[in-house]
């Protein structure tokens, strides 16, 4: 087997995992895909300044990581809110199969800041080290762990109002179905 | 007949039917935090699973070619 050949075998399978970060982190499949096209594209054009034998996977979400950032801030100079539009792209997810439970979690996860989404998909996801996560974001550790802390528990919050708001019928239908039974 | 989640919340005060931000009692937040890893997991396992689109085959193939032909010149 050829190096070229090696590389593309290992570009190739690192690219479910960048899909699935790109896809979670911009809410859109389109723009991921093209964020994944050009993190590829980025990636061999650079690739003599990967060191062999280091996390391959790393390396490519850091490049995929910072395309994202330099191009959410061209974003926010010519569009408003790009975050608020961020809830609504969302749903246009591919959703063959997922269960309605994704659906809450996915609205839950837009509604976080960008740098918590992205430490917590980094983390709690893409099963990356807290060091590791901190090397990619460029930042350090104990930023990550309290952007994946703040993560957390903003989710905790906005999942258990929605629990709480799905109680109401709920309970209406279990006093139902007692009194039936 | 309950649902696993919803009985903790069901269980807490009447706060609860209030939009306000539940009580943080511990073993709502471990539920809570336990569901919140699995869903993540659970949203991303389907994710991963998706086939490589087309264009990032072609792409990385088309780029092996060149190479190999600019290795040849």
């Amino acid at each position: 087997m050829t190096p070229d050949a090696d590389l593309r075998d290992a570009l190739l399978a690192a690219v479910p995992s960048l899909r699935a970060f790109a896809i979670s982190l911009s809410g859109q499949v389109d723009r991921a895909d093209d964020l994944v096209q050009d993190t590829l594209l980025r990636a061999l054009s650079h690739i003599d300044r990967f060191e062999r034998g280091t996390n391959l996977n790393a390396w490519l979400f850091t490049i995929l990581r910072n395309l994202f950032h330099s191009e959410y801030r061209k974003r926010r100079r010519e569009v408003e809110d790009p975050d608020g539009s961020y809830a609504g792209r969302l749903k246009v997810q591919p959703e063959q199969g997922s269960r309605l439970d994704f659906e809450d979690f996915r609205s839950a996860l837009a509604k976080l800041p960008a740098d918590q989404r992205e430490a917590l998909l980094l983390v709690g996801a893409s099963g990356f080290s807290y060091e590791e996560a901190a090397n990619i974001c460029g930042c350090a550790v104990g930023t990550i762990k309290s952007r994946v802390n703040r993560a957390r528990s903003r989710l905790a919050g906005l999942l258990a109002v929605d629990d709480v708001e799905d109680l109401g019928p709920d309970r209406m239908t279990r006093a139902a179905l007692q009194a039936i039974t | 007949m309950i649902q696993k989640g919803k009985r903790s919340l069901a269980a807490a005060p009447d706060a609860s039917l209030s939009t306000a931000k539940p009580a943080h009692e511990p073993g709502l937040d471990r539920a809570i935090q336990s569901r919140i890893g699995d869903n993540l997991r659970a949203m991303y396992d389907e994710l991963l699973q998706q086939p490589v689109p087309d264009r990032f085959r072609d792409l990385l193939g088309e780029l092996e070619k060149t190479r190999s032909a600019e290795q040849k010149r």
